[in-house]
């Protein structure tokens, strides 16, 4: 025929390569999803116990030198079996049990960072593979991001868990300091007055 | 009758009004079409973003986030009492063999007081435990929130995109079908060329397989007869204007005596119906 309507495919074209523009954003949201998805409740978990795990030490540190002050102490003034053990050293529990949750607090603030993160770096890439409609590059890159995602941050350790402890240590040193002939005080090294003796 | 070039006339002239028409209708057909299959794609993409928009309103309800509030702190306190647990007497619990120190020589008022702080110790923690895991449980379920907010939005974006992008190849696809009855149009057109044509001749009384001569012979004919038909026209026209004007000359000539021959005379006075009525 020698006329025609033909648009030489042009329209057929355009719906195809809709279609396979569409088609790579599907893939390439997809490859993300499946790299970020390492990023689950167990890789939070994770996070959380190398917190724990990181902080735990020093927090048992802290705690052995508050229970060692605080027994010393009341050994020196003859309070070791006393009603004041039983304060002091309640505090120090105390002081323990609320270390122990501020790490798992902590720890859970550390998941919930990596989270953000995570879901940043997912919301990032699949913006740009929408922009973009190119899934191999968006595979590529959800690969190099999960990596840097991986590790660990540099965690930071909280401080004096045992402050109140340390008060009741310092308190005790400060009797001794000002009256070294109190009762009890040096009871336990034979030093100063009235001493108590255990075992009798 | 009408002779051959004459029906040509018509009934290309028909043939290519039809033509037109088909031409039209195919175009108008093929448009709806494109149009018809993009409003179902559209469709269905919206249907795609209603559902996703419509979940995440579902869990958004004052009661679904009260509720993910209750579950996130319910975790958080299982962690913080499991953390104090393992850290008061399991593997990792810091033992530091101190504790014992003097345990021997405590009396029963201060066990009994051992015990009673002990108690208050371990009643000031789990207060401490559901206030830090009530703050908890609200930041997770705002992190929750946000996250579904952004996937929501993320899958928005991407429906909008789609929707967008299908819009635009429609819009390719409508051109091509605005020109679907091209074909037609054209045969509408030659067929009008040859019905203007056609007509042509028809108008002369000549076809196109006449030789020139006898096209010349029948163009004579035909100027002779305009010719004849101008001098009769024009002979008829003369005798017809002299009719017509004869009687405005009569107007000026003499009247002759008598009623109502070679024109109107004017009654004598009293005469006539109106009589006396009127005095001219």
């Amino acid at each position: 025929m020698c006329f025609s309507s033909s648009d030489g495919g042009a329209a057929e074209r355009a719906r195809a390569e809709e279609e396979a523009r569409q088609g790579r954003i599907k893939q390439g949201t997809a490859a993300i999803n499946e790299k970020f998805g390492e990023f689950g409740d167990e890789f939070y978990a994770k996070r959380k116990q190398e917190f724990a795990d990181f902080a735990n030490p020093d927090a048992q540190r802290q705690f052995k030198d508050a229970q060692g002050g605080v027994l010393y102490g009341l050994a020196r003034s003859g309070n070791l079996a006393s009603s004041e053990r039983a304060r002091q050293l309640g505090v120090v529990d105390r002081e323990r049990d609320a270390a122990a949750m501020r790490i798992a607090d902590k720890g859970a603030e550390y998941a919930n960072n990596a989270r953000t993160q995570v879901e940043n770096n997912r919301t990032d890439l699949i913006n740009q593979v929408q922009a973009t409609g190119d899934a191999t590059l968006a595979a590529n890159q959800a690969m190099n991001r999960a990596a840097t995602l991986r590790p660990s941050p540099a965690f930071e350790g909280l401080g004096s868990l045992f402050e109140n402890s340390g008060n009741i240590i310092k308190a005790g040193r400060q009797a001794e300091y000002y009256n070294p002939g109190a009762p009890g005080v040096g009871a336990l090294f034979g030093k100063g007055g009235k001493s108590v003796s255990y075992g009798k | 009758m009408c002779d051959p070039m004459t029906w040509t006339t018509w009934a290309t002239l028909a043939a290519s009004t039809a033509a037109k028409y088909a031409a039209v209708q195919k175009s108008n057909s093929a448009m709806e079409e494109v149009q018809s299959m993009e409003a179902a794609r559209q469709k269905k993409l919206r249907d795609e973003a209603d559902a996703a928009l419509n979940t995440n309103i579902d869990k958004s309800g004052v009661i679904d986030v009260n509720t993910e509030i209750d579950a996130e702190k319910n975790k958080r306190v299982a962690d913080l009492t499991n953390a104090v647990a393992t850290n008061q007497g399991g593997p990792g619990g810091p033992e530091t063999g101190l504790q014992t120190l003097g345990v021997s020589a405590n009396n029963k008022l201060v066990q009994s007081d051992t015990g009673a702080r002990a108690s208050e110790g371990a009643a000031q923690t789990k207060s401490l435990a559901n206030a830090m895991a009530s703050m908890g449980g609200f930041k997770d379920t705002m992190l929750n929130t946000g996250m579904r907010n952004v996937r929501g939005l993320q899958e928005q974006g991407r429906l909008g995109n789609f929707m967008a992008g299908s819009s635009g190849a429609a819009g390719v696809e409508n051109e091509f079908a605005s020109h679907a009855g091209d074909n037609m149009k054209t045969i509408g057109d030659i067929l009008g060329a040859v019905s203007v044509l056609s007509g042509g001749y028809a108008a002369n009384g000549t076809t196109p397989w006449m030789t020139a001569t006898e096209k010349a012979q029948v163009l004579a004919d035909q100027a002779a007869k305009v010719a004849a038909g101008t001098a009769t026209t024009t002979a008829g026209a003369v005798a017809n204007t002299a009719a017509t004007t004869a009687p405005l000359f009569g107007l000026f000539t003499k009247p002759k005596p008598g009623p109502w021959k070679g024109g109107y005379v004017m009654p004598p006075r009293g005469a006539g119906p109106w009589k006396d009525k009127y005095d001219f």
